[in-house]
């Protein structure tokens, strides 16, 4: 069916960009952009007019060339370049801006996590024991040192630290049946025999120096190897460590922000009490206050141009750093899901409908 | 060889007199001169009738709205007739 033709127009306005800044954006903007454009990280033809979107196109083109898609896979959160680190309303912002005298003089990258990846390690911990005695807990402290070099990562220890706060309140009776005390007894036999002589020296000497069998395992070590290469020189660079000079006003913000929200959840197998204890945790993060972000590196925007390229530098590297070695770890923990899933079909004792115990049950299903 | 060089000479002094325009863009808006040659004031200008688009839309989606909040579908899915409105990305 063909309708009546309508009289409307699209006109099209050629070279025009798709969104404008306030001149609040714009001016810290163009000198972050001039800096890029000098370390070679923007190009002129990034150029459209907008200082915000010539940065953007810079940052963009940055994270694809370190693989931020690769890392995308698996993290969900954000890289960002932003003039604050505390939550503004449109109105407070407009408060702030129109109080201050001339530009702002910093500005922020900040990494943060929407979501918690699960990553459930069991099944590939047996694996990795059948290979050597040693390689689950060398391949467990290299991974999770590596992962808190870019956030904040809940494992057992988180689970151990909430189950204890816990149980304080609960009966001798009432804590025996908790799923708080199951957060010790589900503990692989292989971390927990080697969780306080294997630190991450002696466990990247032990996964540079075993040869594993089997090409699911040399794979995972390969790209542990390569996420550790990537960290190299790098540190967390939490919130915390900031001072006043760096962002006034944040000592009173830290003091009423809450702890970052986790960029992963390292089970050892799905809905086990590690989960169970996050599950309860999660529940509440934010309520007290605003979740500090999981990176936070500032930039002195009225610095001299050599200091300020350095600066930029370093900040770029770090972030340059973070997505490669994500990418890899993203790799790492796909594999990981894919073992997980292998023992799933192995292990499997339900069939994938739920089955009541009684006949009544079935009936009613059947109704 | 020498083609080569000569080749390769105007190319990069295209790309450092291109850096240097943007430079001096970034600084201008550093000194908040920018906006002066707004690409899209310029067309705005060259196309008054652009104006009426954002009070015209807002009375279609209005409209719209009125539709949704329980009345009667009708025609006012569609812009009125004559209306000028701006690509949608």
């Amino acid at each position: 069916m063909i309708g009546l033709p309508l009289d409307v127009t699209f006109p099209k306005l050629k070279g025009i960009r798709w969104r404008y800044c306030t001149r609040w954006d714009e001016g810290p903007a163009a000198v972050l952009g001039m800096s890029l454009l000098r370390l070679g990280i923007c190009q002129p033809t990034d150029w459209s007019g907008s200082a915000v979107d010539f940065v953007e196109r810079g940052f963009r083109r940055f994270c694809s060339q370190n693989r931020a898609l690769e890392a995308k896979r698996v993290w969900v959160g954000e890289l960002r370049i932003t003039d604050s680190l505390f939550e503004l309303t449109e109105q407070e912002r407009n408060q702030i801006e129109a109080g201050r005298e001339g530009v702002t003089e910093h500005l922020y990258l900040v990494g943060d996590y929407e979501a918690a990846a699960s990553i459930p390690v069991g099944a590939t911990l047996a694996r990795l024991q059948a290979e050597h005695a040693l390689l689950p807990a060398a391949f467990y402290q290299v991974f999770t040192t590596n992962l808190y070099k870019w956030m904040r990562v809940y494992d057992y220890l988180d689970a151990q630290e909430h189950a204890e706060t816990w149980m304080e309140d609960l009966s001798d009776e009432e804590s025996e049946a908790s799923v708080y005390r199951k957060v010790d007894t589900e503990m692989p036999a292989c971390i927990k025999a080697h969780a306080k002589t294997m630190k991450y020296r002696r466990a990247k000497n032990t996964l540079q120096e075993i040869r594993p069998h089997t090409g699911v395992a040399r794979e995972m070590i390969r790209h542990l190897l390569e996420m550790d290469a990537h960290g190299q020189g790098q540190e967390h660079a939490w919130p915390g460590q900031l001072n006043e000079k760096d962002v006034p006003g944040i000592d009173d913000w830290l003091m009423d922000a809450e702890n970052s929200r986790p960029g992963c959840l390292i089970t050892w197998y799905e809905n086990d009490a590690i989960n169970a204890c996050f599950d309860e945790e999660a529940q509440h993060m934010g309520e007290n206050g605003p979740c500090q972000p999981n990176v936070a590196l500032p930039i002195h925007l009225n610095r001299p141009a050599n200091e300020l390229d350095n600066e930029v530098r370093c900040v770029f590297d770090h972030a340059g750093a973070m997505l490669r070695s994500l990418a890899a770890a993203a790799k790492i923990v796909e594999l990981v899901r894919d073992l997980y899933d292998e023992y799933l079909r192995e292990h499997r004792i339900e069939s994938g409908l739920p089955v009541e115990p009684s006949a009544a049950g079935v009936r009613e299903e059947q109704l | 060889m020498k083609r080569r060089i000569l080749a390769a000479t105007p190319t990069c002094r295209t790309i450092d007199e291109d850096a240097k325009r943007v430079v001096r863009a970034l600084e201008k808006v550093t000194h908040g001169r920018a906006n002066t040659n707004d690409p899209i004031m310029e067309q705005l200008k060259q196309c008054p009738e652009g104006f009426k688009v954002g009070e015209i839309l807002g009375k279609v989606f209005d409209s719209l709205k009125c539709v949704q909040d329980g009345g009667d579908l009708g025609e006012r899915y569609l812009p009125p007739a004559g209306t000028v409105v701006p690509p949608l990305v």
